[in-house]
């Protein structure tokens, strides 16, 4: 009777530590606001989940040396965080300061610091405006903080694109975090090239300036 | 081909066409018959290359009645048929089969003219998924690049091949708009393509007789016609396959950007809205007031292209800013 | 008498195999020139019969045509013959409405035109179609007929039921002419009244195929159906007097001098008022401006440096006026030269016109303004040239056979061995 007992607590503690685990990965499981209100709200069929692709933790630091396999060697924030007893000076909190270190951070963010998102006390944590930590994956509430009208378009499905389904009784969908496509330090998307055009017969490509090819300086 | 010189009748003035009794009837007969011979056998191997297509075309194929009248095991063997053609004639194997609209589904898409950078993923994936002759890079959108401040077409630009963003520049691309009064499916002589239940307009590709009146009647330049048989090797062509959506289609027919049924029947997203790179596109069920979609319409300015022309339809764009 | 009679009526089943028989055998007959003709046309049809067969083999890639401009020479052409086919019958209405009685001998010429020309109508739509093959998907019952939704279903039908009319009236007074017997007005005069709203209806239908699209401001217009049925009613009786001044030089016949008048003065008036359709659509285009005219634009002076219809559109302007000047020219009904050259001229100025002029343009530019021009390919004018002589070949044969009665010599065209006996039953009215 007893041992039955023990092994029934056991069994119920290891449940309840299983469930309260957050699995820190770069396929985190981790339905937006307003799927968990759908689903919680509704009695409908059940709904697949959504997959975010969270950002996996950064290593460190691109020194753009590289070893003798070619690899880039990195150097892990720590390293050099750690070692600083005194509070940075204001001149390290700007973008100056990134010439002697950080070698290859291109950092064009607004007007945004390096402490705008990253905690002082701890190289590879953030932190959110008023000071308070925020997950190391969680960009999303990191990002939204000053990017409210996208957060807002992506918690409906509007931002960021997806792939899967449609309809989530059907299947699984699979969304990007912000980091999927904007650099945390460089946002702005660059330029691509487009690769692939249709090849009409006989539709001409053209000077990008001018819609097409002939001259006709009295009606552009 | 020779034919015999008429009788000596004279002047052209002196009514040759009817002289009764002829100078030499039999003669005139028989060379008339010869003429009338050579005549048709000159008209046989004029016609010749016919045969060979005519060989091409089974007699299933030729007689098969209109999709929407057949039933269950004639659909069956219809596409049987279909699987083996395309594996006699491309060497792939493929699966084609009959997507049904979804109950209580009707399809919106929006794009987000403020994200759309003019990369063309899109346009790739569109003509991967579905099949489009691999020469001329065929697919169902076409990107217009257009100047900042303008909604004039005439304006835009198709062929642009520099890096995208350009400055000043927005991108819209263009593909079957679903119109809910589609002009296409009023002209067809044959009903060949008609609104589906779930708002797709779709094509019988053996039904069609390729008059592209369709392609004359749309507003969007969202219809394509198969100029030849479609070459696509083997190792390419998508085997998720649809009767009426990206299965390959033969030579003479229309078609058209169909939302991807082969996947959006079954939940799926659209292969256009899956490549998109920055996240411009969404897809969904305008009738489940939770969809994402419904969620921009009701919340984002929405516009529609061409909206004077009362072909309503279920495509929608918008700026955020 | 009335024994004759039913024994005569009795024969239709008879004597209707003769005269298919007899009327083969007249059009197959005649002098070198003709054979000489009819061999050249039936040259250029098998060229144009092996075209179209490697154009349905290889694909419509063989054509000009893209997505940009779907429809090309072929249906150019078509929509030029439906308005011949039209204008063939504008004879018909002043021999019956007018009660002229000289019209009357000749009615049946423009009535074996408009059979000519919707025989290439036919022609051409069929070469257009990508799926030849398909062709019964249209037919009404066995196929999937869009009727009354499409107005292609009702061109298909008013064409078809306009060649049965014309072919019904022609036989008809043809078959009678062959059994001796004096038509009678009642198997004829309705079909010939009817063939007349027929002959607007066709060619307003046609029209409607192109103003009913929302998405083609060049077509989407009111004033492209009187556009067609003026420009038809000038190609139609113009082609029909050189038809007259031809069969005059080559078969002896004599000219109509009254209906030729008669047919002048139709242009006459329905030239200028042509003329004032075109302007009034000019005006309207440039007028106004705006992105909806870019096609009148790209058709007139060019579009973006695109200019490839521009001297053809000016020539067809300059051909119709040349065509009116020459129309209402005081010597005009004596002079033949100067009537067969206005009637060159009109032909050609409203084939360009109507044609090229205004099924190409209506693609340029397309619905997403971007700009493909459109030149026929090689197997296009074969397959063209094809029909056209295979239509003078049809022609040909049917004036051939309708010959002695346009010239009164209407007893010329019996058979041989029964002529006399059919004579002597001739039914009188």
């Amino acid at each position: 009777m007893r041992r039955r007992t023990l092994a029934l607590i056991l069994g119920l503690a290891a449940a309840v530590v299983l469930a309260i685990k957050p699995a820190i990965t770069d396929t985190t499981e981790y339905p937006s606001e307003s799927e968990l209100a759908r689903d919680a709200g509704s009695n409908e069929a059940k709904k697949f989940p959504v997959t975010l692709r969270y950002p996996a933790p950064s290593p460190g630091v691109a020194t753009g040396i590289v070893d003798i396999h070619g690899r880039s060697i990195t150097v892990a924030c720590e390293v050099c965080h750690s070692l600083r007893t005194e509070p940075p000076t204001a001149e390290a909190l700007g973008l100056a300061s990134l010439e002697d270190f950080h070698r290859g951070l291109v950092f064009e963010h607004g007007s945004l610091t390096c402490l705008s998102c990253h905690d002082p006390e701890d190289a590879q944590s953030f932190r959110l405006a008023d000071g308070s930590p925020v997950e190391k994956w969680n960009v999303i509430d990191l990002c939204s903080q000053c990017h409210g009208p996208q957060r807002k378009d992506f918690d409906h499905g509007a931002h960021g694109g997806m792939t899967g389904y449609w309809d989530l009784t059907r299947g699984p969908r699979t969304r990007n975090a912000c980091t999927s496509c904007h650099s945390a330090h460089a946002p702005k998307p660059g330029q691509v090239q487009p690769t692939f055009k249709p090849i009409d017969r006989f539709l001409v490509g053209s000077d990008p300036n001018m819609p097409t090819a002939g001259e006709d300086s009295e009606h552009d | 081909m020779t034919e015999k010189k008429g009788p000596p009748t004279g002047p052209v003035e002196s009514n040759p066409a009817n002289e009764p009794g002829p100078a030499d009837p039999s003669r005139r007969t028989a060379l008339k018959g010869i003429g009338a011979t050579l005549g048709a056998a000159a008209f046989a191997t004029a016609i010749s290359p016919l045969r060979n297509l005519a060989e091409s075309i089974s007699a299933e194929e030729l007689m098969q009645k209109h999709y929407k009248e057949l039933d269950e095991d004639e659909k069956r063997a219809v596409l049987n048929r279909l699987e083996e053609e395309v594996k006699e004639q491309y060497g792939a194997e493929v699966e084609i089969r009959d997507h049904a609209p979804i109950p209580g589904t009707k399809f919106a898409y929006a794009i987000n003219l403020s994200l759309c950078n003019g990369n063309g993923k899109c346009v790739e994936a569109c003509h991967k998924e579905n099949n489009h002759d691999r020469a001329t890079n065929q697919s169902y959108i076409r990107v217009l690049e257009m100047p900042a401040g303008t909604m004039d077409m005439g304006k835009g630009n198709t062929t642009y091949d520099h890096s995208v963003p350009a400055k000043d520049k927005y991108y819209m691309p263009v593909q079957c708009q679903q119109c809910d009064e589609p002009p296409c499916t009023d002209v067809c002589p044959v009903q060949a393509t008609w609104k589906d239940d779930d708002g797709i307009v779709v094509v019988d590709y053996n039904w069609c007789i390729g008059c592209r009146y369709c392609e004359a009647a749309c507003p969007y330049h969202a219809r394509r016609f198969n100029w030849k048989e479609p070459e696509i090797p083997a190792e390419e062509i998508n085997p998720v396959q649809g009767y009426l959506s990206n299965r390959v289609r033969p030579q003479g027919v229309v078609e058209k950007c169909h939302f991807c049924l082969h996947k959006t029947r079954e939940g799926k997203l659209p292969a256009c809205l899956e490549a998109c790179s920055t996240g411009a596109r969404v897809f969904g069920n305008i009738l489940d007031p939770d969809s994402e979609i419904r969620w921009v319409l009701e919340n984002k300015r929405v516009f529609v292209l061409k909206e004077e022309l009362g072909t309503k339809p279920s495509f929608f764009y918008f700026f955020d800013k | 008498m009335s024994n004759e009679v039913s024994a005569t009526e009795r024969q239709h089943w008879l004597s209707y195999p003769k005269f298919l028989v007899r009327a083969f055998s007249v059009a197959t007959d005649g002098p070198f020139s003709f054979y000489a003709w009819m061999t050249a046309l039936t040259a250029v049809t098998l060229v144009g019969a092996n075209a179209w067969a490697n154009q349905v083999t290889q694909g419509m890639i063989t054509t000009g045509m893209t997505d940009h401009v779907s429809w090309g020479l072929y249906i150019a052409n078509f929509t030029f013959m439906v308005g011949v086919a039209a204008g063939g019958v504008m004879m018909v209405i002043p021999a019956y409405l007018y009660h002229d009685k000289k019209m009357h001998d000749v009615v049946i010429l423009g009535e074996l035109l408009a059979i000519a020309a919707i025989v290439m109508c036919l022609l051409f739509v069929t070469v257009d179609l990508g799926r030849p093959d398909r062709f019964w998907h249209l037919i009404p019952g066995i196929g999937k007929f869009n009727f009354p939704v499409s107005m292609l279903t009702w061109d298909v039908i008013v064409l078809n039921i306009y060649l049965l009319l014309n072919l019904h009236v022609c036989g008809y007074l043809l078959y009678m002419r062959f059994r001796g017997e004096e038509p009678n007005p009642r198997w004829y005069v309705p079909f010939v009244l009817l063939s007349i709203v027929w002959a607007i209806s066709i060619h307003t239908v046609t029209a409607f195929l192109y103003s009913g699209l929302g998405g083609r401001p060049l077509w989407n217009s009111a004033l492209l159906a009187p556009r067609f049925l003026a420009s038809a009613f000038v190609s139609g009786p113009a082609f029909i007097i050189i038809t007259m001044f031809a069969m005059h030089k080559f078969a002896g016949l004599a000219l109509p001098a009254g209906p030729i008048r008669t047919l002048v003065k139709i242009i006459r008036v329905v030239i200028l008022i042509n003329l004032l359709m075109l302007v009034s659509e000019v005006f309207t285009e440039f007028y106004s401006g705006g992105a909806h005219t870019d096609s009148a634009r790209y058709l007139f002076l060019g579009l973006h440096g695109y200019n490839q219809l521009v001297p053809w559109m000016w020539t067809a302007v300059g051909l119709n006026l040349a065509a009116a000047f020459l129309f209402l020219h005081r010597k005009a009904m004596d002079s033949a030269p100067l009537l067969i050259t206005g009637c060159v001229f009109a032909f050609l100025g409203i084939w360009i016109e109507k044609g090229m002029g205004l099924i190409i343009p209506g693609f340029i530019p397309s619905t997403l303004h971007e700009i493909v021009e459109y030149s026929p390919s090689l197997i296009e004018w074969k397959v063209s040239a094809g029909i056209w002589a295979f239509g003078l070949m049809v022609l040909t044969v049917a004036l051939k056979i309708a010959l002695p009665i346009l010239a009164g010599r209407t007893e010329e065209f019996l058979p041989a061995s029964s002529k006399s006996a059919i004579v002597r039953n001739r039914v009188g009215e």
